[in-house]
């Protein structure tokens, strides 16, 4: 190992663990300089992509608990903009976090926007699709950025009101509901609704890749007739659905 | 092919300005961009680099490639970094001399190191494997400092003279740091700036800073503020002896209007056309 390496290796420790006196580093005072410029810029990128947590348990809280997971889990990377995947399930085992059971939840809702808004996705706007007359032989295609999600509680219902409050009604408590959601950037902007039944069965279909007839067979089992007659095109000009491709003829 | 448009005095780009900076109109203007932000599969942000730099000269300023650290740069990053100069071919593009990539902990900040032969050799090898993966020279910016350290063999000016020397990059020559460091460590900021080898200089940084708030006396590099008076004296003087060089303002943190730093841009406009002048006779 090089002197340089030697020197770094310790340096990184002692940067990472408030309690370590940085001896043999030589640094003084401006040891608590760069550590507080690290604790600095770790803690704002996590606010940043996790800004619903934040609100809901206020900055104080949500800035120490970021800098317990900084010193634990540091970057790999300096993609700041993408750190703290594993931030949710870290909050999920956080003990201060034990009797807020939706936090968790939200966090990962949050990453889901986070991954949206970063992804790889066609620049033109969604426009209204009429499926191919062999539903059989076809399987729809999902916008590349959505994540689709279905809850057994109201967490959807509680991120929604968070994070785009003119749509939503305030105030709302964490119940038990089963509550699909979709999280997608159809052009540049992310959206995210909550799913009537039918629609989140046809999408999950979609998703599993099966044929656009199951898929309307399992929207149909989901719920009254109906919307689902026309899901297709209703779901592709809100650019969930981006086309239609044959589904592989061999049996 | 149309000749490059001459960077006179740039903008730091942020998100919150995306639409001024794409309608913005002034001659010279450029904006710089950090590398790592738009290392992404793709969104709004890509979409507004893409828009900004078909108007504007580009320049990619890297903050996370860890050249002074002992480890190699990362492949992948370099990877991304390249792609990232194919698809917009910046005017300029930059790293720190500073590490932060250390047993598999990316720690985002810029650190120092202790300036010996060992470490200016590895420092030369980064380089060399970063310009040759980007299939051109780069511009390597000098650190803010908050501590001496022990254990230099060469003084900044000289360790950056001999990387220039070795390995073809330019200088990034960041006068804030200067300023930050010269009072951090009670060196003379003029006899600095007199050490270096200027005619590698192919962009200036201009940034404010702020005193520590833990009351250690130090200055910190927080590009929080507006440029210091000392700072565009130094930048006079910089340009007396280099004649006009793409110069940026860089004020990343809590940044104000845009037309705010449009007025500091446009002061650092003015320096660089007069430093185009010659001396007037001294009578």
């Amino acid at each position: 190992m090089s002197d340089l390496a030697r020197f770094q290796a310790r340096f990184a420790r002692a940067l990472l663990d408030p309690e370590d006196d940085g001896a043999g580093l030589g640094l003084g005072p401006a040891l608590a300089v760069y550590r507080n410029n690290v604790a600095a810029a770790g803690v704002e990128a996590l606010a940043a992509a996790f800004p619903t947590v934040r609100q809901m348990v206020g900055e104080d809280w949500f800035d120490a608990a970021a800098l317990a997971f900084l010193r634990e889990r540091p970057p790999e990377d300096p993609r700041l903009s993408a750190y703290g995947g594993d931030f949710p399930d870290w909050l999920a085992a956080f003990p201060p976090a034990r009797d807020l059971p939706y936090l968790a939840p939200v966090a990962r809702l949050d990453r889901a926007w986070l991954e949206a808004h970063l992804a790889a996705g066609p620049q033109s706007p969604p426009a209204a699709l009429r499926p191919p007359a062999d539903l059989s032989a076809h399987r729809g295609t999902l916008h590349p950025t959505l994540r689709l999600f279905r809850f057994s509680t109201s967490v959807p219902s509680l991120w929604l009101a968070h994070r785009f409050p003119a749509d939503t009604p305030g105030d709302l408590a964490f119940v038990a509901a089963d509550e699909p959601l979709a999280i997608w950037r159809p052009q540049h902007e992310v959206r995210a609704r909550k799913l009537d039944p039918q629609a989140y069965a046809f999408l999950a279909a979609c998703r599993d890749g099966r044929s656009l007839a199951a898929a309307r067979a399992a929207a149909l089992a989901a719920g009254p007739p109906g919307p689902a007659l026309v899901l297709a095109e209703t779901l592709s000009a809100e650019g969930l659905l981006t086309g239609f491709t044959p589904l592989d003829p061999r049996p | 092919m149309a000749a490059r448009p001459e960077l006179s005095a740039g903008l730091g780009l942020k998100p919150q300005h995306f639409a001024e900076a794409l309608a913005a109109e002034a001659t010279g203007l450029w904006f710089e961009v950090h590398a790592e932000n738009y290392m992404v599969e793709g969104g709004p942000r890509l979409a507004w680099l893409e828009a900004i730099a078909e108007r504007h000269p580009l320049s990619l300023h890297g903050v996370g490639l860890s050249l002074a650290g002992a480890e190699p740069p990362d492949a992948a990053h370099l990877e991304r970094l390249r792609a990232l100069c194919d698809r917009f071919a910046p005017a300029l593009v930059s790293e720190h001399l500073a590490w932060s990539r250390a047993g598999g902990a990316y720690m985002p900040d810029l650190l120092p190191f202790p300036r010996t032969r060992e470490a200016l050799a590895i420092v030369c090898a980064h380089v060399d494997r970063l310009q040759q993966a980007l299939g051109r020279n780069v511009l390597i910016e000098n650190p803010a400092l908050y501590a001496p350290l022990a254990g230099h063999e060469l003084t900044e000016p000289d360790f950056l003279a001999e990387l220039v020397a070795r390995t073809g990059c330019g200088l990034l020559l960041d006068l804030n740091n200067v300023h930050v460091s010269a009072s951090n460590l009670g060196f003379s900021a003029r006899g600095y700036l007199d050490a270096l080898p200027l005619d590698a200089v192919g962009e200036i940084h201009l940034a404010g800073h702020a005193e520590d708030a833990g009351r250690s006396g130090l200055l910190i590099d927080d590009h929080g503020a507006p440029v210091c008076e000392a700072v565009w004296a130094l930048c006079s003087a910089l340009l007396d002896r280099t004649g006009p060089r793409p110069t940026l303002i860089e004020r990343d943190n809590n940044p104000p209007s845009f037309a705010e730093l449009m007025a500091e841009r446009d002061r650092a406009a003015r320096l660089l056309d007069q430093a185009k002048r010659p001396l007037a006779a001294h009578v």
